[in-house]
């Protein structure tokens, strides 16, 4: 009853503390370690949770600041911007650091796509914030209560991307050699010298073929940082068979370029078959990766030239 | 740029150029030279054909 009587009297208070939980919540909630194992290190996790709770703290405190007419106080929102693209540059640093050290490291698309997702989790925690803060600000603090749930439902959709299996039809293929020669389906993958090398990749071996299902998804499939993002992805949910010095049991990406197809071929610690074809379907797609070309050039040929 | 750290046969009268060229006395001996080759140089051995290997460094 006093807590309630209170945030009747002290809405200022009452609409900085929610939007403050709202906005610490919405970035707990974004903040998963899963597969790709980061950020799994407690120490890492601390971090983007103390982020989460200054960017909820600068979301919730803009709207009383502005309701009492104290406008200089949005240039904190600026102060918050910098900040934030600081959180980008320092995953990048430490991802690249690791990066080194990989088996098959993530490449330099698939750690500026994390970057780019971790500073943006911070913009959409300082969301949920303001909103919260501006309901409770505006009308009442059940209003923010409601707005704030409200954003955590908005901040979980937006929280979800595309994975490989929107673009592309995944399916098995054999993994063939013949002579020398490894194949995927009907794509050369690489020239296999040693006869040791040849009997590991028969007997570890598994092979995708993976058919774009139109244009853009072609353009998407052949960009080089979205094929390692697949490797890393397999290779971290199934292990890799292979170790430092044994050049040649790489897992690679190879295009049919002929028929814009992509041959998978990856040698799982653990041969299941139908994990390894979820993990394939769950890569997600990178930002960097995506293309629209079929778009542009649909809009280029409205205008077409004329003499 | 992928490169051509050295060469591994068992024909004489094949090779010649750059690379450093080994001779092998059999076609097993040539798979374990290659073998060596290429634990030791941390580069792939290639088979060009059954009496040719290249050991091609891509680091």
């Amino acid at each position: 009853m006093i807590i309630i009587e209170w945030l009747n009297k002290y809405e200022d208070y009452a609409s900085v503390i929610f939007g403050t939980a709202f906005g610490l919540i919405a970035r707990l909630m974004m903040l998963r370690s899963d597969y790709r194992q980061y950020p799994a290190y407690p120490h890492g996790k601390i971090v983007h949770l103390a982020l989460g709770l200054i960017a909820g703290a600068l979301g919730a405190v803009a709207v009383p600041a502005l309701y009492h007419k104290d406008y200089t106080a949005i240039t904190f929102l600026s102060l918050a911007a910098q900040q934030f693209r600081e959180v980008r540059n320092m995953e990048r640093t430490t991802l690249n650091a690791i990066d080194k050290y990989e088996l098959v490291p993530r490449g330099a698309a698939y750690i500026e796509g994390i970057a780019v997702v971790f500073e943006g989790r911070n913009y959409l925690a300082i969301f949920a914030a303001f909103l919260t803060s501006l309901a409770s600000m505006t009308i009442s603090w059940i209003a923010g209560l409601i707005a704030g749930l409200l954003s955590l439902l908005l901040v979980h959709f937006f929280r979800r991307g595309k994975s490989i299996q929107h673009i592309a039809i995944i399916e098995m293929a054999p993994v063939k050699l013949d002579g020398p020669n490894l194949f995927v389906g009907d794509v050369y993958i690489m020239n296999v010298g040693l006869e040791e090398n040849r009997k590991i990749i028969e007997e570890e071996g598994l092979g995708f073929i993976l058919h774009p299902k139109n244009d853009n998804a072609r353009v998407t499939l052949s960009n080089l940082g979205q094929r390692q993002a697949i490797l890393h992805d397999l290779s971290t949910r199934l292990g890799v068979f292979r170790d430092e010095g044994d050049p040649l049991l790489l897992p690679l990406a190879k295009l049919g370029l002929k028929t814009g197809k992509l041959g998978l071929f990856v040698l799982p610690r653990e041969k299941d078959k139908s994990v390894a074809y979820h993990a394939v379907c769950n890569v997600p797609l990178l930002e960097a990766a995506v293309r629209m070309p079929t778009e542009a050039n649909h809009r280029h040929s409205q205008g077409a030239p004329n003499g | 740029m992928a490169k051509i750290v050295g060469v591994v046969t068992t024909d004489r009268n094949g090779v010649a150029g750059g690379a450093p060229i080994f001779f092998a006395k059999s076609r097993e001996d040539l798979e374990k030279v290659a073998h060596m080759l290429e634990k030791v140089l941390d580069c792939g051995a290639h088979q060009v054909h059954e009496d040719l290997f290249i050991i091609v460094d891509r680091h």
